[in-house]
């Protein structure tokens, strides 16, 4: 058998929808890494979780908002923010403020009479995971439904950068900020001022470029980027009478472009989510439909049936030797990416980046084959099964999302919402063409919307665990292998 | 020995049966003759006897091994050649002939010259690196017997081997057959070319409507050919056919008499019948061959 196995392997790799294929992804390779190393990347911004907690006091005690966002300056759900207020009677009060699904959170605090807060200290858990971010702050005298920001990720003040939309590379403002008793903001403006101050002593507030008013309690702003001879980049709110309420003071460079040094893995990262994911399952298909489903509609198989060997390891035989051949070309293809990325940018892919990448596509693979093999026990022409198994291709590689959209809308979720997130997340599940995503998502803490984009995600609170990506991938890989060795043994 | 033990065979759940217990044998260094009109189930039963489908029922034992429940052992003791032999037309004869082998467990150096041997053994030398789409349906024929000579078995199934092939191939085959008859091998030949098979077989088995419905003993097979006579009597009655049986072996289809074995010339029949009163609109004088009798046979099948 071991000959007959070996004969099947190189059947596979030397057939012509491989080869194409194969030729095609390391092509594109070819083509596309040297635009990509010349490219911007982006400042890293974008794949950050924040928080802005804000704080008044009024006669009925303490009111904490926060608002956790992504870094886009989309509401983040789940977001815990764990504080601890020490008394001036010596309590010491705790609390845990969640974020709802649209990534505000509160809390009040009611001391007793005549006992007021002298400390805080607070730690935030965002749903991506990683350590918690921690700080103090100590209560100072302050004026009835006056606004204070305890704490903001990026500095003190309410404005925090935020990843543009549009362009990733570059930054934009997020204001969170709230009236006097936690009225909703209004009459307040927002200034900014690229300089070269060491401190924001000298700046003249009066002066600046006006970004308008704050329409709510959370507002965007595009900001221009900062010139290269700047320092700072100093931001402040004014009140309607044009009165100074608050401030934030970055590094000029936070609004500048930045050309990060590239590396292998992050050029191939890039591109390879579409390329390999697309190519590696029609890659399956196809040589699935030459090596085994052609050989079983057509007859063909039927001159191995009559040898000394059993239905079962016949099946069984084709089935890992045209695996195992994929599997090949797969490790071809990502060594052939490997040398290229090595001769262009001097830097080789790394060790995780290849195991992931070569493992998810294996039992994409896998789950293809399994797949083509039972559709091939199920149809009587070669035209119903490459024409079925293509269809079958392109419903769950390009149709996918439209499908998950269709059910988050019966579930009545809004598009770009957690819970249509969680729909997205959870039927990957069910998609093998979407295991090499899933583990993407698992590894970058992030998924990748259908129309680009990404969102960072907690992948545990989604199931996306290394436990459960196991079971799905041997769910993927046994159901389909299961029922078609079913199949080959009982029926004809 | 190949062993056919109440096979039955349905393809679908509404559809007739192809095969409908049939059973017979062949033994070792005996030639069994297989025919039947297209459709019969000749073809059906040889496929499920070489372990390509599944039988519906029943079982075919090969030197005593189930082709379903031991079908390692059941297809190492058996050759199959189909009527129309389907292999990977794109591959190269010694390629796929060297693969074939690796099912046999022989492969490396050695899988390489038995290889080549069983082509040259088959007339195949000199076309080893020639792919299969290029070989005329006698070349795919005897590439399927070269295959099947891996194992050197004791039993073939040939399934209208002789079909489109010119004088040479029939005539290298049917050499062939003989020669395993020698070897004590044991063959079911299938065949439209009813001669053919009279010629070679030691015995033959008729299919017909999925049903075995006559087993050709030898003997049967030795009377074949003999004088008889076709008598067509108006007014037959068992009177006029204990009259027959005295001078002869009679079987009655409507009101003809076929009348093997004669022990009187057809004038003295003719005169003998009429003069008991019975009114003889036709007597002719035939030698039966296999042909006839198997026509005789299905229109006596299809009348029941």
């Amino acid at each position: 058998m071991t000959n007959t196995v070996a004969y099947d392997v190189r059947r596979t790799l030397t057939s012509k929808s491989l080869l194409v294929i194969v030729a095609i992804v390391i092509l594109i390779s070819l083509a596309v890494i040297p635009f990509i190393r010349s490219a911007t990347s982006p400042s890293g911004i974008a794949s950050q979780s924040a928080e802005t907690l804000l704080e008044y006091q009024d006669s009925g005690g303490y009111h904490f908002f926060v608002y956790a966002f992504n870094g886009y300056g989309d509401g983040l759900s789940g977001a815990i923010t764990h504080i601890r207020i020490s008394a001036s009677n010596g309590e010491v009060y705790t609390t845990n403020i969640t974020t709802n699904s649209t990534g505000f959170g509160s809390y009040h605090l009611t001391l007793p009479t005549g006992v007021s807060a002298k400390k805080l200290s607070y730690s935030i858990r965002y749903p991506s995971g990683g350590l918690p971010k921690i700080g103090s702050y100590s209560f100072l005298a302050q004026a009835p439904g006056e606004v204070y920001t305890i704490a903001s990720d990026f500095g003190a003040g309410p404005v925090s950068p935020i990843a543009d939309k549009s362009n990733s590379t570059k930054t934009d403002a997020l204001v969170v900020y709230e009236g006097p008793y936690g009225a909703e903001p209004s009459g307040y403006s927002v200034h900014y001022e690229f300089g070269n101050l060491s401190s924001t002593a000298s700046l003249n507030f009066s002066e600046g470029v006006d970004l308008g008013p704050l329409s709510g309690f959370v507002t965007s702003f595009k900001v221009a980027s900062a010139p290269n001879n700047t320092q700072s980049a100093i931001f402040w709110i004014t009140n309607s009478t044009g009165g100074l309420v608050a401030y934030s003071a970055y590094p000029a460079s936070t609004f500048r472009p930045v050309k990060v040094a590239v590396e292998a893995t992050s050029i191939v990262s890039s591109f390879t989510s579409g390329i390999l994911s697309f190519f590696i399952p029609l890659m399956a298909v196809l040589v699935s439909y030459t090596n085994y489903g052609k050989d079983r509609v057509t007859g063909t198989i039927e001159s191995i049936l009559t040898r000394p060997v059993t239905r079962r390891g016949l099946a069984f035989g084709r089935y890992v030797s045209v695996v195992l051949g994929l599997c090949a070309a797969i490790a071809l293809t990502l060594a052939a990416i490997d040398l290229t990325t090595k001769i262009m940018v001097n830097s080789l892919l790394s060790g995780t980046f290849i195991f992931e990448t070569f493992g998810s596509l294996a039992v994409e693979v896998a789950g293809f084959v399994g797949i083509m093999y039972l559709l091939a026990h199920l149809v009587k022409g070669t035209g119903a099964l490459i024409g079925g198994g293509v269809m079958i291709f392109v419903v769950l590689d390009f149709f996918w999302s439209l499908i998950t959209f269709a059910v988050s809308d019966l579930l009545g979720y809004a598009s770009g919402s957690a819970g249509a997130l969680r729909v997205s997340i959870t039927a990957d599940f069910f998609n093998i063409a979407h295991f090499y995503a899933l583990v993407g998502d698992y590894q970058s803490k992030s998924y990748a919307g259908a129309f680009g984009g990404s969102t960072a995600i907690n992948p545990a609170s989604y199931g996306i665990t290394p436990v459960t990506l196991v079971i799905t991938a041997a769910l993927w890989i046994a159901i389909p292998f299961t029922a078609f060795v079913y199949l080959a043994t009982r029926r004809d | 020995m190949i062993v056919v033990k109440n096979l039955t065979k349905i393809y679908g759940k509404h559809q007739p049966a192809a095969v409908d217990s049939a059973n017979f044998e062949v033994k070792n260094g005996e030639i069994v003759g297989f025919v039947g009109l297209n459709g019969a189930g000749k073809t059906t039963t040889i496929r499920t006897s070489a372990g390509v489908i599944l039988p519906t029922s029943g079982t075919v034992l090969v030197d005593g091994h189930d082709i379903v429940q031991d079908k390692v052992a059941a297809c190492s003791a058996l050759g199959w050649v189909p009527e129309f032999p389907n292999f990977e037309m794109n591959a190269k004869a010694l390629s796929l002939m060297k693969y074939l082998g690796g099912y046999y467990g022989i492969g490396g150096k050695e899988g390489d010259e038995k290889a080549r041997q069983l082509l040259e053994l088959v007339g195949l030398k000199g076309f080893e690196r020639r792919k299969l789409r290029d070989y005329s349906q006698g070349m795919k024929k005897r590439f399927a017997l070269a295959v099947c000579m891996y194992s050197d078995p004791a039993n073939y199934l040939f399934d209208e081997i002789l079909n489109g092939l010119d004088p040479e191939g029939v005539s290298y085959f049917r050499s062939l057959m003989v020669e395993m008859r020698r070897q004590k091998k044991a063959v079911l030949l299938s065949s439209h070319i009813l001669a053919e098979v009279e010629s070679i077989s030691d015995r033959v088995v008729v299919i017909h409507k999925s049903k075995i419905i006559k087993e050709l003993t030898k003997e049967e097979l030795g009377h074949l050919g003999e004088e008889s006579y076709r008598i067509t009597v108006d007014n037959l009655d068992s009177k006029a056919l204990d009259y027959l049986k005295g001078v002869g072996e009679p079987s009655v289809e409507g009101k003809t008499v076929h009348l093997t074995k004669p022990s009187a010339p057809s004038a003295e029949i003719n005169s003998g019948l009429v003069r008991m009163g019975y009114s003889v609109s036709e007597l002719t004088r035939v030698n039966v061959q296999l042909e006839e009798y198997f026509f005789r046979l299905i229109g006596g099948a299809n009348g029941k």
